[in-house]
């Protein structure tokens, strides 16, 4: 089932000074299994419309359909549980909510609240641990006493241990180094052929570019643009007006074709297309 | 963003624009005359004060109420409280053999006054103050004691970065909800094992933050040259202007006038008579 | 002096038996603009600790324009350094941005008197004059960031130390601080700018080049030295610049644009 947004809007503290007016009316269909980037600029609504898949924020007009939920102004979700189980949310910088004694523990909080106990949990932490790299003698180790990468590595070990079929990141590779940052989005890429719906708010156009297969733009709180990422990022003009820097590669190929060499912008996905592109249209030249 | 007490609420006024320490003073100086002993006609006097200062201060009505919520249940209580024990004045009336005087419902009239009063003074206050500024006016009433080497500086140095951090941990502390809540965590109708759960969920994480924003703070600060013992001149200096001399005289003549006047009952009266 | 900075065989542990810093030497010269390159946990946030004696090493020494840093003359060589550390957020000490500018200036005891003047021309600088009542919530990262700058140029560093600067930003912020600190070069000559990082565009710009890895020195000179095939940077969890990344693939298809700048190769390509 594909999430559904229907003319969504959020305003923050309304009736005080500082009411904001985060989503102005957002309709917007996410495809199940799909792994949608939303991107935009800081304060465009990106984290304000993540946080309705899983309602931890209610529309105060419209509504946002997960499944068999409706999440909407009025309604008290009867089991917010069980949808939270479903849509598992990443947050910026997940390292900072880790807290019990041990690793193991820490991974096992999210699928215990959702009643998983006994060997299955176990099973499930183990799992868990792995997928994301790390191997079990962590397990009994504090979560304080571990490198920054490896604590971002457990917080999501964390929410991939509830088994959710949404997976929801919000700029899961900020700060990381090239390397670190790379595996991050490999695990992704993994979670995502298993069969699993991933939204990922992200800055990194690289990678939106490498690993993502529709692209949500928001601007100002409304769908700007919704498309394939190769099909947003090679018009310049449009990424111009929604102050976004397409991938360096989209950007070069951009600026060749905007000095007219005839290459195929839809063929370029990293250096070695780029390149062959440019050896066709120049060999062909010659 | 609920704290209504003691917000600061950026709008443009006289009262705005006075030094923080004749806000301060004048404030002390106003409680102390609401906690003597006075009559009907001098509330009556400082309420109409209070509701001058609100209006010129342009705080809304709204917020000021909002200060009060609080008030309700222990005003209820005193009530209870005072029926039960006082038995002066009048008797009012009487249920099932219990008598209710008038004096009850004078003195928790009295004291819910004084409370309203002292709630509403204050939330002028703290809204029209930015709190640094407060911190300063604190740290100079404070500073004669410098000479018995009482850290005030040092102490308002802490305040200020207390309050500069009040926002960031706010923040920080609805985020953490909100991600533990994506993994389970239901403070409102979990069982009390699982919420107290929630609680160390929420508290660790905080404490975490807190202890490394302190470390990392402290190390911008030293950075900067900052040394705690050190002689250090001052950015912000509070500005003793001729309004602040204005509205210092003011405040004495209304604390002036209502002490006075609780003591020469005849003043009053007088009054009385002028108006009929 | 030829060398602002000189670090002599340092090493340095935070834990008994883990060294972090593990034997290092090497110097960074007078007004050169030098990027300390490491993946997360190289190292590379430590040194600066060290030289600005906010750590203290184990062995070995640390001198900043010829003198020795020691316990005792901490606070007067930190007066030459400015630092700018990675979190926009805990490094906002003042509760305004005037008032965060004014927070080094009042620790040099400036006279009062001088102090808008200053704050004025500072916040102008790095193009925050407009928000110069503006408290830290109302403002981005990349703001922040600004503004701690602002406050560290004001005290007249001559050496400027870049502690990840730009990681938490976004990439507008990012942009923003590395134009930033181009135009500070620019505007001062003089000073050392020492940026730590792990953004290799970022290197690609800079006069030098020293790469970490595990706490010792993998590779060090000019970015054209350090970006070479031979140099395995992958190995240690860093890549390579784009630019350069495309001048190699062009070479092996016998297009030989090398040292050329991304406008010098869209043209060359165009031609």
């Amino acid at each position: 089932m594909p999430i559904e947004f229907k003319n969504v809007s959020h305003t923050y503290y309304p009736g005080t000074p500082f009411e904001y007016q985060a989503l102005r009316g957002i309709d917007l269909v996410i495809k199940d299994q799909s792994f949608t980037a939303i991107v935009g600029h800081t304060g465009s609504g990106k984290s304000t419309l993540v946080q309705h898949i899983n309602a931890l924020l209610k529309p105060d007009s419209g509504e946002v359909r997960v499944n068999d939920y409706v999440i909407n102004h009025k309604s008290k979700i009867k089991n917010i549980k069980s949808l939270r189980k479903l849509a598992g949310m990443v947050f910026q910088f997940p390292e900072y909510q880790l807290f019990e004694e041990t690793i193991f523990k820490d991974i096992a909080f999210g699928p215990k609240n959702f009643g998983l106990e006994g060997k299955e949990l176990e099973e499930r932490v183990l799992k868990a641990i792995k997928l994301v790299g790390l191997d079990e003698t962590y397990l009994e180790k504090s979560p304080f006493d571990i490198s920054g990468g490896q604590k971002r590595r457990v917080a999501i070990a964390g929410i991939l241990a509830m088994e959710p079929e949404i997976l929801i990141l919000d700029e899961p590779t900020a700060g990381l180094d090239p390397q670190g940052a790379k595996e991050m989005m490999n695990l992704f890429a993994e979670i995502h052929r298993q069969g699993k719906t991933i939204i990922m708010i992200s800055h990194e156009m690289d990678y939106v570019l490498e690993y993502c297969d529709e692209v949500v733009v928001l601007k100002k709180g409304l769908v700007a643009a919704q498309d394939k990422p190769i099909n947003i990022f090679s018009k310049a003009e449009l990424l111009k007006g929604l102050h976004i820097t397409p991938p360096a590669i989209i950007d070069f190929a951009n600026r060749l074709i905007a000095n007219k060499l005839p290459i195929d912008i839809k063929k370029v996905f990293d250096i070695e297309s780029l390149i062959s592109e440019i050896v066709r249209v120049k060999g062909g030249n010659k | 963003m609920n704290i209504a007490l003691g917000r600061y609420i950026p709008y443009d006024s006289i009262i705005h624009r006075l030094d923080p320490r004749t806000k301060l003073l004048a404030l002390i100086a106003l409680l102390v005359a609401i906690f003597f002993k006075l009559s009907f006609w001098e509330y009556a006097f400082l309420i109409v004060v209070c509701l001058a200062l609100i209006l010129i201060s342009k705080v809304k009505f709204r917020s000021i109420l909002q200060a009060f919520k609080p008030m309700w249940l222990m005003m209820l209580f005193l009530l209870i409280i005072n029926v039960l024990v006082i038995k002066r004045g009048d008797a009012l009336f009487t249920i099932a053999s219990f008598t209710c005087y008038s004096g009850a419902i004078f003195q928790t009239l009295q004291i819910i006054i004084r409370l309203a009063l002292m709630i509403s003074l204050t939330t002028i206050l703290t809204s029209t103050t930015k709190p640094l500024d407060l911190t300063y006016a604190i740290e100079w009433f404070l500073s004669p004691l410098r000479v018995l080497r009482f850290p005030t500086h040092e102490i308002a140095m802490t305040i200020s970065l207390a309050l500069r951090f009040i926002p960031t941990l706010f923040e920080e502390t609805q985020k953490l909800i909100k991600a533990q809540a994506s993994r389970g965590v239901d403070l409102q109708s979990g069982k009390l094992k699982e919420k107290i759960g929630g609680l160390v969920s929420l508290i660790v994480p905080l404490f975490v933050s807190a202890f490394q924003k302190s470390e990392e703070l402290a190390d911008a600060m030293e950075a900067r040259g900052y040394n705690p013992g050190a002689k250090r001149t001052r950015y912000r200096k509070l500005d003793f202007a001729i309004r602040d001399l204005v509205g210092l005289l003011v405040c004495a003549l209304i604390v002036f006038l209502s002490i006075y006047s609780s003591y020469h009952p005849e003043i009053v009266r007088t009054l009385e008579i002028w108006k009929n | 002096m030829e060398n602002a900075i000189e670090i002599r065989n340092l090493t340095f542990a935070y834990q008994a038996g883990i060294k972090v810093i593990k034997n290092i030497s090497f110097n960074i010269k007078t007004g050169s603009y030098t990027v300390i390159l490491g993946h997360n946990g190289s190292g590379k946030s430590t040194i600066a600790r060290l030289i600005l004696g906010l750590l203290m090493a184990d062995t070995g020494s640390i001198f900043i324009n010829g003198v020795e840093l020691n316990q005792k003359n901490v606070y007067d060589i930190r007066k030459q350094i400015g630092i700018v550390f990675q979190n926009p957020d805990n490094q906002f000490i003042g509760s305004t941005v005037a008032d965060d500018i004014a927070f080094g200036l009042e620790n040099r005891c400036v006279e009062h008197e001088k102090m808008q003047a200053i704050i004025d021309d500072f916040a102008a600088k790095v193009g925050m004059q407009e928000f110069l009542d503006k408290e830290p919530s109302n403002l981005s990262g990349g703001q922040k960031q600004r503004v701690a700058i602002a406050g560290i140029l004001a005290m007249a560093p001559k050496i400027l130390i870049f502690d990840e600067a730009t990681s938490m930003l976004d990439p507008k912020g990012k942009r923003e601080i590395k134009e930033l600190i181009k135009k500070t070069k620019e505007i001062y000559p003089d000073i050392t700018v020492v940026s730590i990082t792990h953004d290799i565009d970022e290197a690609y710009l800079a006069d030098e080049v020293i790469v970490l890895n595990q706490g010792e020195i993998f590779a060090q000179g000019s970015p054209a030295e350090i970006f070479k095939e031979e140099q395995n940077l992958e190995a240690i969890g860093l890549d390579f610049p784009f630019i350069y990344k495309l001048t190699t693939a062009l070479k092996a298809q016998g297009l030989d644009y090398s040292g050329a700048t991304i406008e010098e190769l869209v043209m060359k390509i165009c031609q």
